[in-house]
């Protein structure tokens, strides 16, 4: 996790929580009623459909724009689960925010419920996230 | 109190004492002394220290197996088959093992120590990779997120390679990195230029390699290059090719154009490159070069996004690659042959696009980043 070892800024910061930041995430997250699992999910769900437009933008909505750019080489997760992860990233850009999203980062929120610390460039706020994947249709066009 | 000081000096001696033991230990364990290291059944066979990992072993007898992450374990392109003395398969190699490679002796090198006498069987074309210290001759941003550069071999040896195929980059430490690290690039020189490699890199947000390149690297720095590796080329045959790359996948493109050239290759040529915007196209000029130079040679660029500054001076294609292929290959897809290099998204896209037209997938030669 720490800078250097996946990527050059690492995944947790200068957190002062550090790994413990997970357990404030959950309980943000609480609020909205729903889960790092299911976020997850729609984040990969969306990822998967992204990558089908050749480098072209993807549009679910309206006012939403899904903009994917893939890089050569795979990641394993730093909580030592089983497989590799693409590199590359997928950028979400609404009229209100726009953020950043690895696929290990999606993987590191559906399978361990982190957001990365705070400090880290690769850092998601849950709520920016809820608030990205709510207005999404449940079965992406 | 003297007390207090007997029993903290005891415990200290206690402590130091144990060290040393342990150091002791791990020199006398550690050390496995000479083993034979075979490979290929004996076209190579040396006598080296045990010890290190299998990869680094190797590298240290002058072969070198391909490795993205420079041998920790975590981009799986190192397996070689072990046929003796490789002991049980490590935790640390299962989630990059399936079945099949089990049951083939494949293992990975990185994880696996050499501690006795082994047997190994690699590829023959591993024998042609060779490493070198590269100095930084050229530095050029060529497009807001694609870095060239031009890396001078130094010393006498030169690079052999085909038009397509990839060298390994070593990045060392710098700022808060602290491990060297090893990527792979597609080279984009001419193969007659057997004294330099021209590589093309995209930033990566967050890389490790791609902020090294774009952000601290200087004109003269040194570092290591190893190849070349990959499959990925030309074949020989008359046919019509068709190739599609976007960003940074237009290296190796870039390289099997300059080997046309200098083959005075007459085959019917079409190159489609796809950017979201103007901005993103570069090395037009090098294209209309080829152009002149390859009489049956077409550039087709794209733009899938075409901003409203772009809309005037824009007059060349606009859309997806697959959206263009119907018009501009049509029936011709049932007999031409394609090179794609990109992300994956796109060269899968494309790859279906071309089958649904007709083409064998056997035909369809890819590079895709993943």
């Amino acid at each position: 996790m720490d800078p250097g070892e996946w990527t050059k800024n690492g995944f947790l910061g200068d957190d002062p929580l550090g790994i413990d930041r997970i357990d404030s995430d959950r309980a943000l997250l609480s609020q909205f009623d729903i889960s790092a699992e299911e976020l997850g999910s729609k984040l990969e769900e969306l990822w998967n459909r992204a990558r089908k437009s050749a480098g072209e933008d993807y549009k679910p909505v309206p006012d939403v724009s899904v903009k994917i750019d893939e890089a050569r080489g795979r990641m394993p997760c730093p909580f030592g689960h089983p497989g590799l992860y693409r590199k590359g990233s997928m950028t979400i850009s609404t009229p209100d925010v726009r953020l950043t999203i690895t696929p290990l980062s999606i993987h590191m929120i559906k399978a361990h419920e982190f957001f990365g610390g705070r400090g880290s460039p690769f850092r998601l706020e849950p709520n920016q996230v809820v608030r990205l994947v709510r207005p999404l249709p449940e079965t992406l066009p | 109190m003297i007390r207090i000081i007997i029993a903290a000096s005891a415990v200290s001696a206690i402590g130091g004492t144990l060290a040393l033991l342990l150091e002791l230990a791990g020199k006398y364990f550690g050390e496995y002394g000479e083993v034979t290291l075979d490979i290929n059944d004996g076209t190579k066979r040396t006598d080296v220290t045990g010890g290190s990992s299998l990869l680094g072993t190797l590298r240290d007898t002058g072969i070198f197996v391909p490795s993205a992450c420079g041998g920790r374990g975590s981009c799986g392109a190192c397996k070689v088959r072990v046929l003796e003395g490789g002991g049980p398969v490590l935790p640390t190699e299962a989630p990059f093992l399936n079945r099949e490679e089990r049951k083939n002796l494949v293992r990975l090198s990185c994880q696996l120590k050499v501690r006795n006498d082994i047997s190994i069987s690699i590829p023959e074309e591993i024998f042609n990779i060779k490493a070198w210290r590269a100095r930084l001759a050229g530095k050029k941003l060529l497009a807001p997120d694609q870095m060239g550069l031009r890396w001078e071999l130094l010393g006498n040896e030169p690079i052999h390679f085909r038009a397509g195929q990839y060298i390994q980059l070593l990045a060392p430490k710098y700022g808060k990195v602290k491990e060297s690290v090893f990527r792979a690039y597609s080279i984009a020189s001419c193969p007659t230029d057997s004294s330099a490699v021209d590589l093309i890199i995209q930033r990566v947000p967050g890389g490790i390699v791609s902020t090294w390149v774009h952000d601290y690297l200087e004109i003269g720095d040194e570092t290591e290059i190893s190849g070349p590796y990959g499959d990925f080329y030309v074949r020989d045959t008359d046919r019509e090719i068709i190739m599609i790359a976007a960003g940074s996948g237009i290296a190796p493109i870039i390289s099997m154009l300059y080997a046309m050239v200098n083959r005075q290759c007459n085959r019917k040529a079409m190159f489609f490159f796809s950017a979201r915007t103007r901005e993103e196209l570069f090395h037009l000029d090098l294209m209309k070069e080829f152009e002149k130079k390859l009489p049956n040679f077409t550039f087709v660029p794209t733009l899938t996004r075409v901003s409203s500054e772009d809309s005037e001076a824009w007059k060349g294609k606009t859309g997806r690659v697959t959206a263009l292929l119907p018009e501009m290959v049509g029936e011709r897809m049932k007999d031409a042959e394609a090179y794609l290099c990109g992300g994956s998204g796109l060269v899968e896209a494309a790859a279906d696009a071309l089958i649904s037209m007709g083409m064998p997938a056997e035909r369809i030669h890819y590079d895709k980043f993943e």
